[in-house]
């Protein structure tokens, strides 16, 4: 197609033209001559009448958990049968993308059948999604009135939260699937918690007799193990920070690490997880198994951004867990519990039977207050945030996370009271 | 007065292309190059205007061309500059590679301007001394106004078959 310039050039034709015309000077008029010869032997020996390139652009690797660095491979290939003088090779980044080696931008020359391989480097930028391109290579003649374009779309880089080595909390939802997996079931079966005795009948497992009490009953007594299943657990991401400005990314940032390490975990025990990211952006994936679902929870992780929720995180979280949850099974709520109004919806929950954990990472008192305002204001907040808590252990099991404080650590102190003992 | 006009004209032109040269800004150096136009053109119209002797044909095309090729390069120069900028400092074998590819592409753009340049030079020469060899009867300026518009139409529908839609086709996604 024409370019811009070609135009201002035809406009400088004509109004020379015009000129000479009015004026009757031809020699004035002559001057068009360089110009169409100049368009005449641009188009006819500037380009080829036919340019066909090949492009291909490839993120690598397309996803990753920021501790490695980026390459971008860049292929194109001239296919047709002249060299082409004047080609343009772009590679659209996003602004906070600094490059390390290489550049996103080249002018070269191909030869006929020539294929140029150039390639960029970048260190991983933070979490999130980047469009990598488009990817756009330029044909034009040496003086650029003609352009032909091809276009290769953009590629979406992911650098997502790099799930923690965490210990489990001991969830006791009353749904539980058929397989064995790591949460107790509250019936004997296979497992590795002792759940009751009785009377040794033959066929029984000879290691499993508790001599000492068979001692004391003065026949065999044998040990039962509770047996150990899986579940389906829902992980709530509330990503409504707003209340607290000052520190709202690193207390969002803990929130996602939390989101990541349960699901990992989890997923790895073998319970079917699914995610709800609550806030200005909002996502949900299904409990579902496996090392694949996993990373589809991390991408969705890997786009979450901290914003005031349009909805009530109550409300979507009672409805997507009743859609997408059997009853009685798990929901992990990872909140900062700056907005009290998620009590009633974690009570309702609690009400129809599910078992919910709250894991609240705790924001960390400013170093220090603008002003004698910001102090109270933080007192209150703080002081709100401590009834939240009061309200909550009431109806479910809360784990407070300090920051500077492993979420392992936190984890391991969750234990819930047994609510029945079936012998 | 006038020569003194054209003088501080001229010095301005000069101060901002080399301004745009030495700043490495390619605005400014168009500017320039779009000045020296504007004068040489309406240097021709005011001596037309004035009744003055006309220059030489060969000498104003030739004047025409070249400030039109300096324009081109000095923008080929600049496009050149502002990449090597950004690799400088850069010694991996990626910008290496690219580096290589950059000097190998001012220099064929240089040498293909030019010779397209020299070309269109000479094509317009040989045109006007054809021209000179043959006369109009009807001296009528609708007839030579008609003439020279169905030369500039049929530059362009030349020029259109062969880019256009073609080239259309070929921007893939």
């Amino acid at each position: 197609m024409f370019t811009r310039k070609v135009t201002l050039y035809f406009a400088l034709a004509a109004i020379l033209l015009v000129l000479g015309l009015f004026l009757e000077d031809w020699q004035l008029a002559s001057m068009v001559l360089p110009l169409a010869s100049l368009f005449f032997f641009a188009n006819f020996w500037g380009l080829p009448e036919k340019v066909d390139l090949e492009t291909s652009h490839r993120v690598d690797p397309a996803d990753s958990f920021g501790d490695e660095d980026i390459r971008v491979l860049v292929n194109v290939s001239n296919k047709t049968s002249a060299p082409l003088g004047n080609v343009e090779i772009e590679e659209y980044l996003p602004s906070i993308i600094k490059l390390e080696r290489g550049t996103s931008r080249a002018l070269t020359r191909l030869d006929a059948g020539e294929k140029a391989e150039l390639s960029l480097e970048f260190k991983s930028p933070i979490r999130g999604h980047y469009n990598i391109g488009p990817f756009v290579a330029r044909v034009r003649d040496p003086f650029g009135f003609y352009l032909v374009e091809k276009r290769s779309e953009a590629e979406v880089l992911s650098i997502m939260p790099r799930p923690e080595r965490i210990r489990g909390a001991e969830l006791r939802p009353r749904h539980l699937g058929p397989w064995p997996g790591m949460i107790h079931a509250r019936i004997r079966g296979p497992g590795t918690e002792f759940y009751s005795m009785r009377d040794y009948v033959s066929g029984d497992d000879p290691k499993r007799i508790n001599w000492k009490a068979s001692a004391k009953q003065g026949h065999l007594v044998i040990n039962e193990m509770e047996a150990e299943r899986v579940t389906d657990v829902m992980i709530v991401l509330d990503t409504d920070v707003s209340f607290y400005e000052s520190a709202e990314a690193e207390l969002f940032e803990r929130g996602v690490r939390a989101a990541a390490s349960m699901a990992s975990l989890l997923l790895k025990q073998g319970n079917r997880v699914g995610l709800i990211l609550q806030g200005e952006e909002r996502g949900v994936i299904q409990p579902r198994f496996g090392k694949r679902h996993e990373r589809n929870i991390l991408f969705l992780l890997a786009a979450a951004k901290p914003g005031r929720a349009m909805l009530s995180t109550s409300y979507v979280m009672t409805l997507l867990a009743h859609l997408m949850l059997p009853a009685m099974a798990q929901i992990v709520i990872i909140s900062p519990l700056l907005d009290s109004a998620l009590v009633g919806g974690i009570r309702g929950l609690a009400a129809t039977g599910y078992s919910i954990l709250v894991v609240s990472p705790s924001p960390r008192q400013p170093v220090k207050f603008e002003s004698e305002n910001e102090e109270i204001a933080y007192r209150v907040l703080m002081l709100e945030r401590s009834n939240t808590l009061l309200a909550l252990e009431k109806v479910c099991t809360v784990a407070q996370w300090p920051a500077g404080v492993p979420l392992s650590t936190v984890l391991r102190e969750v234990k819930r009271s047994r609510l029945m003992i079936r012998v | 007065m006038f020569l003194g006009l054209g003088l501080s004209i001229i010095l301005v032109i000069v101060a901002v292309g080399l301004s745009g040269t030495l700043a490495r800004q390619q605005v400014l150096t168009t500017l320039a190059s779009v000045g020296l136009l504007v004068v040489l053109v309406a240097g021709k119209v005011g001596s037309d205007l004035s009744r003055a002797p006309a220059p030489d044909t060969a000498v104003l095309l030739f004047e025409f061309v070249a400030v039109i090729f300096f324009m081109e390069a000095s923008r080929v120069v600049l496009s050149y500059d502002e990449e090597a900028k950004e690799l400088a400092g850069r010694g991996d074998d990626m910008s290496q590679a690219v580096r290589e590819r950059l000097g190998k592409w001012v220099s064929g753009q240089l040498s293909k301007q030019g010779n397209l340049v020299a070309g269109a030079l000479g094509l317009s020469l040989v045109l006007l001394v054809l021209g000179g060899f043959t006369s109009v009867s009807i001296n009528q300026l609708s007839f030579s106004a008609i003439l020279v518009l169905l030369i500039v139409g049929a530059l362009l529908f030349l020029i259109t078959q062969r880019r256009e839609p073609e080239t259309r086709s070929v921007r893939l996604a």
